[in-house]
């Protein structure tokens, strides 16, 4: 006579189950059937599940050696039907157990080779699920091609091999393991992130106002124009004696423009690395350029774009290593997109 | 067994005073004063010079200097704002001081918070770790007042960009200038006239309030020039104006007290790179990344500090004789 045995069927058969576009997990149901023995009707049967859904990155190009698993679940049933209760999006290998004891024999069964797969985004769910913002939108897909995942095994993980994953690369702060399985919450990290660098843009105008460098260019340009008018008044007065004194010029620095601040955030979004997108407007004698009121008493310096070889530039004097600069080219990059 | 065993604990503290003598004799080795330059890059990397040897002798990561705590952050890929800003060498110690913020990313208000560590020369030893202040949109100022270190707010410190020349002979008149740079009693200045193209050099003493203009200047800009260590010399860039300003290659070296050429080199290799600074052994140090060159000047110069008003475009930087 054979032995007593519980033995496993899935539905879906799998081995693959997908997540949805739309970030669900997969439902599956796992039946447990018992062969060549027969239970005491009068003894209520007990089956003990027992599902493990982990990801190493194994196989995987430029995957983090990051264990990423969802909760195991550890339940008890009465029945033999089991729907697999997923509280997390995760992928990677599935691993469905039971246990069964019936009279004094315990039975045990666990499924082998099933694996959690992942689903990219059509452009329409992304459209429909990405904050309305043109710039945000082609950042994404300067980052990743609008793709969450490598394939339906792998998510899209950076080539640099920080750990940077998903549609928007999170990489600094580590993306967490939602943001590495649902796309949904790593566009949502991605937008957090901007809105943050976005901030930060927009308080860097008054952080230069107020810093010493400003201030030192002010008053070299002031000492400049003084030059310049005390000698043309001497010039145009030869006896008028010892001139009145000439007031500083007030120099106002502007906040950024809306265009100024978007590409200041696409920049900090890539890593600033010491160089904002923008920096205060000098001559090549290193002294502020400003536009002067007619009243003669102020003026406004500008910002001027940093452009690519002048960032590296920066990047060389201050010995920022290569693979800490981030891409130079990037804002120009993302505005060269379409958007979606 | 060991000598310090066998001499006891008078040969160990001979051994640790000796070993805590900045610059001075080390058990029979003579330190040269301001042999060795210390670059720390805006990632916290030091990298050690020797500039009589004319070559990088040493590369520090300052993260990893920090024992088990991790008090610079450890960032992957492009980082946020300079991971070390700053760095003030305390000659009498030995030691310097550089600002870190606590974290890569900064607050939602787009500040964040600094500490001041302190590592020993030259062994890049973590001594020691205090607040450098809290939500500042900038690294705070370091800046060492008689004889110890002073933490200032970005917001709380303006550096003097120029000099009341109106006691300086032989003009005794305010002429509006800008300092560039100054080390010792000497200050390299632009002084501004009524033709706002020309630039204008001269070296202010504050000593002996004399004020001497340097005369048959090479074309240049004014970043483009710079005191040498002690102030007794100008060194200046030759520039090839146009639309981009190039350099020739060619240096000149201007005496600062009377103010006349002195000395003209020629070295190709400066036209891609970027000027560091003037070793006190007279090596003028150029570098693009870690790629460093030495032009040698064939003088010595005084181990005193070159400080600039505006240190942009510079790595931090320091020389010591360890």
């Amino acid at each position: 006579m054979a032995n007593p045995a519980v033995v496993l069927t899935v539905d879906p058969v799998g081995p693959k189950y997908p997540i949805s576009e739309q970030c669900e997990m997969p439902k599956i149901t796992v039946t447990a059937q018992l062969q060549n023995v027969t239970p005491d009707p009068k003894v209520p049967l007990q089956y003990q599940w027992k599902v493990t859904l982990s990801f190493n990155g194994q196989g995987c190009a430029h995957a983090t050696q990051r264990m990423i698993k969802h909760d195991d679940i550890s339940q008890v049933t009465s029945t033999n039907k089991f729907q697999l209760p997923f509280t997390q999006v995760r992928g990677g290998a599935l691993t469905i157990s039971v246990t069964v004891a019936v009279a004094a024999t315990t039975l045990t069964a666990s499924t082998k080779d099933l694996v959690v797969t992942a689903t990219n985004p059509s452009v329409g769910s992304l459209a429909g699920a990405a904050a309305p913002n043109q710039t945000f939108r082609k950042l994404i897909r300067v980052e990743s091609g609008l793709r969450q995942f490598l394939s339906d095994t792998c998510p899209l993980f950076s080539g640099d091999g920080y750990g940077g994953v998903g549609l928007c690369q999170l990489t600094s702060p580590a993306p967490t393991d939602d943001q590495i399985w649902s796309w949904k919450e790593n566009v949502k990290g991605g937008w957090a992130l901007y809105k943050q660098k976005e901030a930060v843009a927009r308080a860097f105008p008054k952080s230069v106002r107020d810093g010493a460098d400003f201030k030192a260019l002010v008053k070299t340009y002031n000492e400049k124009r003084q030059a310049k008018l005390k000698a043309t008044a001497a010039a145009a007065k030869p006896d008028a004696g010892t001139a009145a004194p000439i007031p500083d010029l007030a120099i106002e620095l502007p906040d950024y423009t809306d265009d100024q601040l978007e590409r200041d955030t696409l920049r900090g979004f890539n890593g600033y690395a010491g160089l904002h997108e923008y920096r205060v407007k000098v001559d090549k004698d290193g002294v502020l350029v400003v536009t002067e009121d007619p009243s003669a008493t102020k003026g406004k310096a500008e910002w001027e774009q940093v452009t690519k070889e002048e960032r590296i530039k920066f990047y060389d004097q201050n010995n920022v290593p290569t693979n800490k600069r981030g891409d130079p080219n990037y804002v120009e990059d993302v505005e060269s997109k379409a958007g979606f | 067994m060991k000598p310090a065993a066998r001499y006891g604990l008078a040969y160990t503290l001979l051994v640790a005073f000796a070993l805590s003598l900045p610059g001075r004799c080390v058990l029979g080795q003579a330190a040269t004063p301001g042999r060795f330059l210390y670059v720390i890059g805006c990632d916290a990397r030091v990298d050690k010079l020797d500039t009589i040897a004319g070559r990088q002798v040493e590369t520090y990561d300052l993260a990893k200097q920090t024992g088990k705590e991790s008090l610079i952050p450890i960032v992957h890929g492009a980082f946020d704002s300079c991971l070390a800003s700053q760095a003030v060498y305390d000659i009498k110690v030995s030691m310097f001081f550089t600002a870190v913020p606590l974290s890569n990313e900064p607050k939602a208000d787009g500040t964040k918070d600094y500490r001041v560590l302190t590592f020993s020369v030259p062994r890049m030893k973590l001594m020691k770790q205090e607040s450098g202040g809290e939500s500042l949109d900038a690294p705070p100022h370091l800046e060492l007042q008689s004889e110890r270190l002073k933490i200032l707010k970005p917001s709380a410190w303006m550096p003097q960009t120029d000099l009341d020349l109106s006691a300086y002979s032989p003009d005794k008149a305010q002429t509006p200038n800008q300092i560039l740079e100054s080390s010792g009693d000497r200050v390299l200045l632009r002084l501004f006239t009524a033709d706002d193209k020309q630039l204008v050099l001269a070296v202010a003493d504050r000593k002996t309030q004399k004020l001497v203009r340097l005369q048959g200047v090479p074309t240049t800009v004014a970043p483009n020039v710079h005191i040498v260590p002690g102030g007794g010399h100008v060194l200046i860039e030759e520039i090839r104006t146009g639309e981009k300003p190039e350099k020739t290659g060619m240096l000149a070296l201007f005496d600062g007290v009377t103010g006349k050429p002195q000395k003209k080199l020629n070295d190709p290799h400066i036209r891609d790179l970027y000027f560091l600074a003037v070793s006190p052994t007279g090596r003028a140090v150029y570098h693009s990344s870690n790629d460093y060159w030495f032009v040698d000047l064939k003088m010595k110069f005084p181990p005193a500090p070159v400080s600039r008003p505006v240190s942009k475009g510079y790595p931090a930087f320091f020389f010591a004789g360890r």
